[in-house]
């Protein structure tokens, strides 16, 4: 791909200040969709139906070459005048945490073991499709990742986490988001706390273990009805705490939990999964790069769901 | 209870722990058995994306325009931008 294109990858509610929505508008980029342009921003492939797929990419490099290089090698406007972005993008929290979250569904394998599911859309249909992994995005201040670690860090010792840390953690990555588009649910109890397992001058190794009640208790009579979503999560982890840094150098956690309820809130594409409730899979680990992937928002920091503001208290 | 079967408890619960990580017992529709601690690697490997299952993720995106538009011209490469209405596309999808 980036030996013939330039990849860029937009919330369509982000997309920046005037001359770059300007030029998202000359070449149609917005909604769920895939488009292309040269720098200068004429509009490539407009009749094709296009995929991130070389079929219809061969397409556009072929008419992208056809161009003068005057269109494929422009001077660019200044950008001077630009109005700003009505909506920046979040920045993460500096000298916080970042923890990159993923969500699988899982099912028991003949041993009674927990094991990866592959589940599909439309599973009936021929031309059905794999569920793939979801993954998010977990912010905490710097505050609230100096909370995690005890005070007086000796073997044993052991700290709960704040109730904001809980509710962030298990009502926006600890829920089944397979779906893709799903809301936060509210905390109905947890508990998270981290035990300190080693402690040396400069580093503390943590025990993590976690558990939480999410959305609305289980109710089989209202499966399908909207909102009726809800789940129970228990997670473990480890985690490595830099002393100096005051910064987390590891922070790897696993949940698995059982879901319930109506899964068509949010999106008409449907994962159908004949169980119920059925069985998901949660992890976090450390964000420690700074890429533009490595920066994306939380999804429920701008999607607000039933737990509220993401940062509130 | 009888002393003989209450003695086989502790056997029984050992066994069934060890048979398969997560315990069946106890289970009720929507209560999560404990998970141990030595599964913890294996339950990450197991959620985290799967090798070539989503090849996406493996594209250095940027998350610019300004800053495609400055490489596309420079580099004589057309743009690909992948939009989604509702949160980042190479987040939840």
């Amino acid at each position: 791909m980036t030996k013939h294109f330039i990849p860029v990858a937009l919330d369509t509610y982000f997309r920046g200040s005037s001359d770059e929505l300007e030029f998202c508008e000359k070449i149609g980029a917005g909604g769920n969709h895939i488009a292309t342009g040269t720098a200068g921003g004429r509009r490539l492939g407009q009749e094709a139906d296009l995929r991130l797929r070389e079929r219809e990419l061969s397409r556009v490099l072929d008419e992208f070459l056809a161009l003068p290089e005057g269109e494929r090698m422009p001077a660019l406007p200044s950008t001077e005048g630009s109005r700003p972005p009505d909506r920046p993008v979040p920045r993460p929290p500096p000298g916080g945490t970042v923890l990159r979250g993923y969500c699988a569904y899982l099912e028991r394998d003949e041993s009674g073991k927990l094991v990866r599911a592959k589940r599909f859309y439309y599973e009936e249909n021929p031309d059905r499709w794999a569920a793939e992994t979801q993954s998010d995005t977990l912010w905490l201040t710097p505050e609230e990742t100096r909370s995690l670690v005890p005070p007086e860090p000796r073997v044993g010792s052991r700290v709960e986490a704040p109730s904001r840390v809980q509710k962030r953690l298990f009502g926006t990555v600890g829920i089944d988001y397979m779906e893709g588009s799903v809301n936060s649910l509210r905390v109905r109890e947890s508990s998270l706390t981290l035990r300190v397992e080693a402690a040396t001058e400069g580093s503390i190794e943590l025990r993590i273990e976690g558990a939480a009640k999410l959305g609305k208790p289980h109710d089989e009579a209202s499966r399908k009805e909207p909102r009726s979503r809800g789940s129970e999560v228990r997670i473990i982890g480890r985690a490595s705490y830099d002393r100096a840094k005051g910064a987390f150098t590891r922070f790897d956690l696993v949940g698995a939990g059982k879901a319930w309820g109506c899964k068509m809130d949010y999106v008409d594409r449907e994962i159908r999964i004949r169980e119920h409730p059925w069985w998901y899979g949660v992890a976090c680990e450390l964000v420690a790069g700074s890429t533009p992937l490595d920066r994306i928002p939380p999804y429920n920091m701008l999607h607000y769901g039933e737990a509220g503001k993401y940062f509130e208290e | 209870m009888n002393m003989r079967l209450r003695n086989a408890w502790p056997t029984f619960l050992f066994t069934a722990f060890l048979s398969g990580g997560i315990s069946r017992a106890a289970e009720s529709p929507t209560s999560v058995p404990e998970i141990p601690h030595a599964d913890l690697d294996r339950l990450l490997a197991a959620i985290r994306p799967q090798p070539g299952e989503s090849p996406w993720r493996e594209i250095p995106w940027l998350t610019s325009i300004r800053e495609a538009r400055e490489r596309a011209a420079r580099e004589g490469k057309p743009i690909v931008v992948f939009t989604a209405a509702d949160g980042s596309p190479l987040s939840r999808t």
